[in-house]
């Protein structure tokens, strides 16, 4: 499943908001996500990924499902 | 812009876990008050954390509150039982005022009723003949389980609840008030909290607890009275085993440290002690949340702020320990902070204390001929709050 389509259905999931609302461009602090609900998803994408433990940070920094895809793709 | 300002501190820093020191020391160097990713402020100077802790200005931070405010989330879409909140509703270290008081009292005064010596001794006694034939030993298991023989003649726990059942619940307690719990741990966490219900039997602590706050007109519920088994267990178990591991390892490391407690005396001994309380320092960080605005170099921290006090940086620190990442056997003095300090000073502290001072010889006497295996990977737990080793192995 691509990576980008995972981040929007899991987020809105977690937010409760609906999907086609969670856009690939916006600030995940947009969707009210909040420390507890970021964690979630790394737990989550750790286990999707196996690429080991993600620092939770990474999602400060990269802060939209189009930049978060882009670290992911290049921790392969 | 000079690089030194922009240190973050971040457990998920590469090796942290493995040592945590290295970057808690660039913290404490670079930035020793600072504001994390997460609006918490982080303190990592001895003196700062000491005065801190020290100061009724400062309140403990509630975790059972918090609990309460993210169970709808935590257990949305699902029919398990919530219990964090409940089950955290009387853990000392996050009380405050008169509840936080008299469940000091209260739980001290109980605890003050055992002949903690002797159940320590037959504890040894036990340990030792479990492992008398064993050429490997996981030095972990070997510190749990003693710890285990203490605890569950202490708070009364069940006979058939098996050792390793009883060594996961009091880590998973532990790692409820950790920092940057995902949900799904969250959820494994309230389980073990739902299975200890019933690992209790009527227990003279128990008992104690119960003719004590009587005395003081206090009327806890069962539920009050789990929370308060369930952390007097939890303390007791996971710190004393963390901080007992940490020790055993250092020392089995160096044959001089050996040399030195085979051959103490009483005070020498304790001097070794405190120290390896020092190093190891197994809660590594406290909380607490500001009553009032305060003002740090012409930035205010805002009233109700989270301030993570660092105690494991603030007890290698070089301003007050001279070579804060040696173990100096006899350092003296030795104001330490693994105990906290303050109002909500360790409850368990002598406890630990004791512990060490009747079991440390005895354990290196058994162990002395054992090796550690500098081969192999020693697992630390993915743990912030209280550090941990997950097994170390050593042979002979």
């Amino acid at each position: 499943m691509d990576i980008k389509l995972w981040l929007q259905e899991k987020i809105a999931e977690e937010t409760e908001l609906p999907i086609q609302e969670i856009t690939y461009d916006e600030e995940f602090t947009s969707f009210k996500m909040d420390s507890l609900s970021v964690l979630t998803l790394a737990f989550d994408l750790e286990g999707k990924l196996n690429i080991g433990e993600i620092d939770p940070t990474v999602f400060s920094e990269y802060d939209t499902i189009n930049k978060l895809a882009k670290w992911i793709e290049a921790q392969k | 812009m000079d690089r030194s300002s922009e240190i973050v501190w971040n457990p998920f820093t590469k090796g942290y876990f493995e040592n945590p020191y290295t970057h808690l020391k660039e913290c404490r160097e670079k930035k020793p008050i600072h504001k994390g990713a997460h609006n918490e402020w982080i303190f990592f100077r001895y003196e700062d954390v000491s005065k801190i802790i020290r100061s009724n200005e400062f309140e403990a931070s509630e975790l059972s509150a918090y609990f309460q405010q993210k169970e709808p989330y935590i257990f949305k879409n699902t029919n398990v039982c919530p219990y964090l909140s409940k089950g955290t509703q009387k853990w000392p270290m996050y009380l405050n005022n008169d509840d936080h008081k008299n469940l000091r009292s209260i739980m001290g005064r109980s605890f003050k009723e055992f002949n903690l010596d002797l159940i320590i001794n037959d504890s040894i006694n036990i340990l030792h003949d479990r492992y008398k034939d064993s050429k490997t030993i996981d030095i972990v298991d070997y510190c749990a389980y003693f710890i285990f023989l203490v605890t569950e003649k202490l708070f009364g726990i069940k006979d058939y609840e098996s050792f390793e059942k009883v060594k996961k619940y009091s880590n998973m307690l532990a790692r409820s008030q950790d920092i940057f719990i995902p949900k799904q741990v969250y959820k494994e966490i309230n389980s073990w909290f739902l299975w200890g219900q019933d690992i209790f039997h009527d227990s003279e602590y128990k008992k104690n607890i119960m003719l004590f706050a009587d005395q003081l007109n206090i009327d806890y519920t069962e539920e009050d009275m789990y929370s308060i088994m369930s952390i007097s267990v939890m303390a007791a178990f996971e710190t004393s085993k963390d901080n007992l591991t940490m020790a055993l390892f250092e020392i089995l490391k160096k044959p001089t440290l050996i040399k030195y407690i085979l051959g103490s005396d009483t005070k020498s001994l304790n001097l070794l002690i405190e120290e390896l309380f020092r190093f190891s320092s197994p809660l590594q960080y406290t909380v607490r949340v500001n009553k009032e605005p305060f003002e740090h170099k012409n930035t205010i921290i805002p009233a109700g702020s989270k301030l993570y006090l660092c105690l494991a940086s603030a007890n290698r620190d070089p301003d007050i320990f001279n070579d804060p990442d040696k173990i100096i056997p006899n350092r003296n003095p030795n104001e330490h902070l693994a105990f906290g300090g303050g109002n909500h000073f360790c409850l368990g502290a002598q406890i630990s204390r004791r512990e060490m001072r009747f079991c440390l010889k005895p354990m290196i006497n058994f162990l002395k001929d054992y090796k550690i295996d500098s081969t192999q990977q020693i697992k630390w737990a993915r743990q912030i709050f209280m550090r941990t080793v997950e097994s170390l192995n050593i042979t002979k």
